[in-house]
């Protein structure tokens, strides 16, 4: 399991965060996974397509949750183009962390992972 | 959650409401043993008819939920959000007024409740043999008014990054009209591949106006009396079309302001955003001469502190007067973020 203490972050001020929370589901291409739809912008087929979004598009990453839709990752998880993140795209994965309300977004949720792990691990 | 309500009233006030106390239905009413429920028999009909026009690919919609696999992963969302009535979106107050709507979108306590309950039930898909046939979408390009006599773009393509705050931009462009004309039908909607990036899109007309074509009272945010509200464009919105007899004037050398909401989605997008207008013939004399008012903001002051349940209302009175001879004024009502757009209460049409 990977695990990050805390780190500064030039993003959006958060305006509320929840209690720890740990999220199941599938770490995502944002920008396919919302133009595709599960189908053509998530799974093991995706993951090469996914990585080059990523790291040549400027793409964001989220988690695909079990249940509760899609959270956008935020925090230091996100930083270096989602580096911590991105070797579990496409993979069914366990995060611990914050949900956090961001100031003036109006895009889907915002989770601040502090540790990653796949799924049955 | 906020809740809209437009109210009218018996002696032609015009009626905002704007409330902000949470709404919770008893999702186990009239529910089906939650077992026994499916995603293919009980609950794909309801996602088809109230969901999926928005919440397909190639919309502004943040999920697709055309597919039991697309709707899966969101299901404990989508009953949150269907049992307090955030969604699908209504903003009709449900026990005063008008109630039917062609092709209205809301879900029926029983629906609701088929939801709650499958989702409860563990969200199990069902059989494929009970799934509907998929349905068929409008070509987002196709002008549901019919084809346009005439379109007006903003005048330059606006680029939309991948990512970033939301946008919100006028652009005024010249209508290049040459004569008057009546107008039948209209129609506002992102360029082509753009409306996953537009939210949504306001126009507006400018052009020199007559007395008799001023609104007293305007509560809306126009700059000059020149501007009267057009048209708007949002998921799941079609064109205006006038009843017969009744036309909006559009002049010889107006234009036209869009008013855009751009979101970015994740992807670099160029928008040419345009409006279609579609006329009467020549010559044409209508009965009724349409000046539509936008009434966006009826509070000249709104604060609401942060956590806080606060409500407002507000209030428009239409003044009483005689339509002029040449004309009979009809108004449309706007109300910025209502679902539709629909004709004055016969008490406000005695101007």
């Amino acid at each position: 399991m990977l695990l990050l203490g805390a780190a500064v972050s030039a993003q959006e001020p958060v305006i509320k965060r929840s209690a720890p929370m740990t999220l199941t589901g599938e770490i995502v291409d944002i920008s396919c996974y919302k133009s595709k739809g599960v189908a053509g912008g998530t799974g093991a087929a995706h993951v090469d397509c996914a990585k080059i979004c990523v790291l040549e598009k400027g793409a964001q990453v989220g988690i695909l949750s079990d249940g509760d839709g899609l959270f956008k990752i935020w925090g230091p998880m996100a930083a270096s183009k989602y580096a911590k993140v991105l070797p579990f795209i496409g993979q069914q994965v366990e995060i611990t962390g914050t949900e956090v309300t961001l100031s003036n977004n109006y895009d889907v949720r915002s989770f601040e992972p502090q540790s990653i792990k796949r799924k049955g691990k | 959650m906020n809740a809209r309500s437009l109210v009218f009233g018996s002696a032609g006030v015009f009626v905002l409401t704007l409330v902000a106390t949470p709404v919770n239905i008893t999702a186990q009413q009239n529910a089906a043993p939650a077992t026994h429920l499916t995603y293919a028999k009980d609950v794909a009909p309801i996602m088809q008819r109230s969901c999926q026009t928005c919440h397909r690919p190639g919309t502004n919609a943040p999920m697709s939920l055309l597919t039991y696999e697309d709707v899966r992963p969101w299901a404990r969302a989508i009953k949150n959000k269907v049992t307090q009535r955030l969604m699908p979106p209504w903003h009709i107050e449900r026990n005063v007024g008008i109630q039917k709507f062609k092709d209205d979108p809301s879900l029926s306590d029983a629906e609701i409740a088929t939801i709650a309950s499958w989702v409860d039930g563990g969200a199990p898909k069902g059989s494929v043999s009970d799934m509907p046939a998929a349905p068929t979408f409008p070509d987002d390009e196709a002008w549901h008014i019919g084809t346009p006599d005439l379109i007006v773009e903003i005048p330059k393509p606006h680029v939309v990054p991948a990512a970033g705050g939301d946008l919100w931009i006028d652009y005024i462009s010249d209508s290049n009209m040459t004569e008057d004309r009546y107008l039948q039908a209209v129609e506002a909607k992102p360029g082509p591949g753009a409306r996953a990036v537009v939210h949504h899109l306001l126009t507006y007309l400018i052009q020199d106006i007559d007395q008799d074509e001023v609104l007293a009272g305007r509560l809306d945010d126009r700059p000059t009396n020149n501007e009267s509200f057009l048209n708007e464009f949002a998921v799941g919105k079609n064109g205006d079309i006038l009843p017969e007899g009744t036309a909006k004037l559009v002049k010889a050398g107006s234009k036209i302001r869009f008013n855009l909401h751009y979101h970015p989605s994740g992807k670099e997008t160029t928008d040419r955003a345009r409006v279609g207008l579609k006329f009467y013939p020549k010559g044409y004399k209508p009965k009724y001469h349409q000046i539509s008012l936008q009434i966006a903001n009826a509070h000249e002051e709104l604060d609401i502190p942060a956590n806080t349940i606060t409500r407002h209302d507000g209030y428009y009175r239409f003044s009483k007067r005689r339509a002029s001879p040449r004309s009979r004024p009809t108004c449309t009502i706007a109300a910025s973020g209502c679902a539709s757009k629909r004709s004055c209460p016969r008490a406000a049409l005695r101007r």
